[in-house]
């Protein structure tokens, strides 16, 4: 293995009233690749995800990014630090424009003071088209720049989901979670989807990705590690994890003797 | 679309400037639209609040009259001028504001309304009791004129006038704010604090902002009441005051700027001329509550821009 490490747990474990959901997670993230994790229903990917972005605070164990304990902070301090996620069940603004949410999404780079807003200066009007221009740069990259102005609730379902990526791309994180970004899409959109997950890696965005659909896994990770039962039972390159006994085990349960 | 929508604003800026030599200075008629005027604000304030950060408030009586009688208790007992008098009060409001939110923020939907209503319940009782500050159920009485420098707002031309410009400042900063990052972080962590966290909003301090805001609002409409009536009583913030506030943003359209201006419009008209209803009030607000929550969501503001403009158009509803 070589390269820099950029997320790193550390023992990670996380418990619901006696339900162990994650068991003593050891995981390094390489900065700058495609990272997968995989596992059946139930093995803790979700429960990963959310311990990385703060929505909680393990009973056990340290999360180090950019080799700092992030373990405990709250959501939006991780997001400060260059964190972003996007969410198995789409969670958009559902008030808001395509471009809104895009511009939800760049918080922290946006800086307009209260006063300044009040009396709307002409530099806060600046600011605001330029990071309107920034946000339909990114609405570009996932095809979503001819719908900048509709509703995000008007978008049909995979456009939904490639919003929240522009949407969790558009804070210029250096790690990007992604859940399930293929759930619930068809064939076409599945292989638009890992195109632009594998340009995401380009512009230098390291990505964490929990995924089913196994094409898609292997065809885009450079490694991967596989959850069951919130334990690490495997890990290595999308071949070897093909061809690992334990998780062909777990996937498709104990050949009989 | 845009110079239509810019056309029809200076036809109402103008038509309010002349509105009381067109109505022969009418002294109720000029009465009903200071108060349309003070409402305005108030409900724009709760708007802030819960239009658009999406904070549930049913005690906003309570910050009214705390502004009111702030304002009343330092230029009347303590002679402040009556500018330093408006302007601690909008900032003690907030303040109260602020431990409010502090108090509320763990608390959501319903729980946070009945804990609204039990705080309009308490300062109403303060105000009651607290005779040697406010008067008691008496009542605090010869609060002195709106006066700025040597000119004095005593008659109802000039306050209205007044109200007019401060109801048009409300406006204008309302829009400027909610049109920029302020505005956007309200509403995402009114559509979804979860995501919002996850983006940078921290939900705690947007909440609290929302709040403070909203009661600086309700601080400058309540002064505004008090040096126009004049007279205040403990009994006029009561729980119903709370509902017809809360009743105009809902009635408007929750989140959309102008909302607010149709709101307090009609329902301080229909409170004036329904007065000898007084009994009936709840029954009729809660009338509208339903329909407005079945039938049309977005409020009246949503209805016109359907109707009228068609989808997609934004006379109205500024995002």
């Amino acid at each position: 293995m070589n390269g820099e490490t950029l997320l790193e747990t550390k023992d990670l474990t996380m418990e619901f009233e006696g339900l162990k959901a994650l068991r003593g997670l050891n995981l390094q993230v390489k900065r700058g690749v495609i990272h997968a994790i995989i596992g059946p229903n139930g093995s803790g990917k979700t429960t990963l995800f959310n311990l990385i972005s703060g929505i909680y605070h393990p009973t056990v164990g340290k999360i180090f990014f950019h080799e700092k304990n992030i373990a405990g902070l709250k959501p939006f301090q991780i997001a400060s630090l260059g964190i972003g996620r996007t969410f198995q069940n789409i969670r958009l603004f559902r008030t808001m424009t395509v471009v809104e949410n895009v511009l939800v999404g760049q918080h922290y780079k946006i800086k307009e003071g209260f006063m300044a807003s009040a009396l709307n200066l002409k530099r806060i009007k600046k600011e605001e088209e330029r990071f309107k221009e920034k946000a339909f740069e990114i609405l570009k990259m996932v095809r979503l720049e001819g719908k900048v102005n509709q509703r995000a609730t008007e978008l049909p379902y995979g456009e939904r989901r490639l919003l929240e990526l522009a949407r969790a791309l558009s804070s210029e994180p250096h790690l990007l979670l992604i859940d399930e970004p293929t759930a619930g899409m068809n064939e076409i959109e599945t292989s638009q989807t890992m195109e632009i997950i594998s340009r995401i890696q380009d512009i230098g965005v390291t990505v964490l990705l929990v995924e089913h659909h196994m094409k898609v896994v292997m065809g885009i990770s450079y490694r991967i590690s596989v959850l069951d039962h919130g334990e690490k039972i495997a890990e290595g390159t999308p071949k070897e994890i093909q061809e690992n006994e334990r998780v062909i085990e777990a996937y498709l349960g104990r050949k009989k003797r | 679309m845009k110079g239509y929508s810019g056309v029809l604003k200076i036809v109402a800026v103008v038509l309010l400037l002349l509105l009381p030599p067109l109505t022969g200075q009418n002294y109720y008629f000029l009465h009903v639209s200071i108060m349309v005027g003070i409402f305005f604000i108030l409900a724009q304030g709760l708007n802030i609040l819960f239009g658009y950060a999406g904070q549930i408030s049913i005690g906003h009586a309570a910050f009214y009259a705390i502004g009111a009688y702030t304002s009343a208790i330092l230029a009347g007992t303590l002679s402040f001028p009556f500018w330093a008098a408006m302007l601690v009060a909008i900032l003690f409001t907030g303040f109260i504001g602020f431990l409010l939110g502090l108090t509320c923020l763990r608390l959501r939907g319903e729980y946070l309304a009945l804990t609204t209503v039990a705080f309009g319940e308490i300062v109403q009782i303060v105000l009651t009791q607290w005779e040697e500050l406010s008067g008691g159920p008496e009542g605090f009485l010869n609060i002195p004129y709106a006066r700025i420098g040597p000119f004095s707002f005593d008659t109802p031309v000039r306050f209205y006038y007044l109200a007019l410009c401060l109801a048009l400042l409300i406006l204008i900063l309302t829009r400027n704010l909610t049109a920029s990052k302020l505005g956007r972080s309200f509403r995402s962590i009114r559509d979804d604090p979860l995501a919002a966290d996850i983006l940078g909003v921290n939900p705690t301090k947007y909440k609290l902002i929302a709040f403070i805001l909203s009661a600086f609002y309700a601080g400058l409409a309540g002064s505004l009441y008090a040096h126009f009536t004049r007279a205040l009583l403990p009994d006029y913030f009561n729980l119903p005051l709370s509902v017809l506030i809360f009743m105009m943003v809902m009635l408007g359209g929750m989140g959309s700027l102008y909302g607010p201006v149709i709101g307090a419009l009609l329902l301080t008209a229909s409170f004036e001329l329904l007065r000898s209803l007084e009994d009936y009030q709840m029954v009729i607000y809660g009338l509208i509550i339903l329909l407005i929550t079945i039938f049309a969501p977005e409020g009246l503001v949503g209805i016109i821009n359907k109707k009228i403009f068609q989808k997609g158009s934004t006379i109205l509803r500024r995002t």
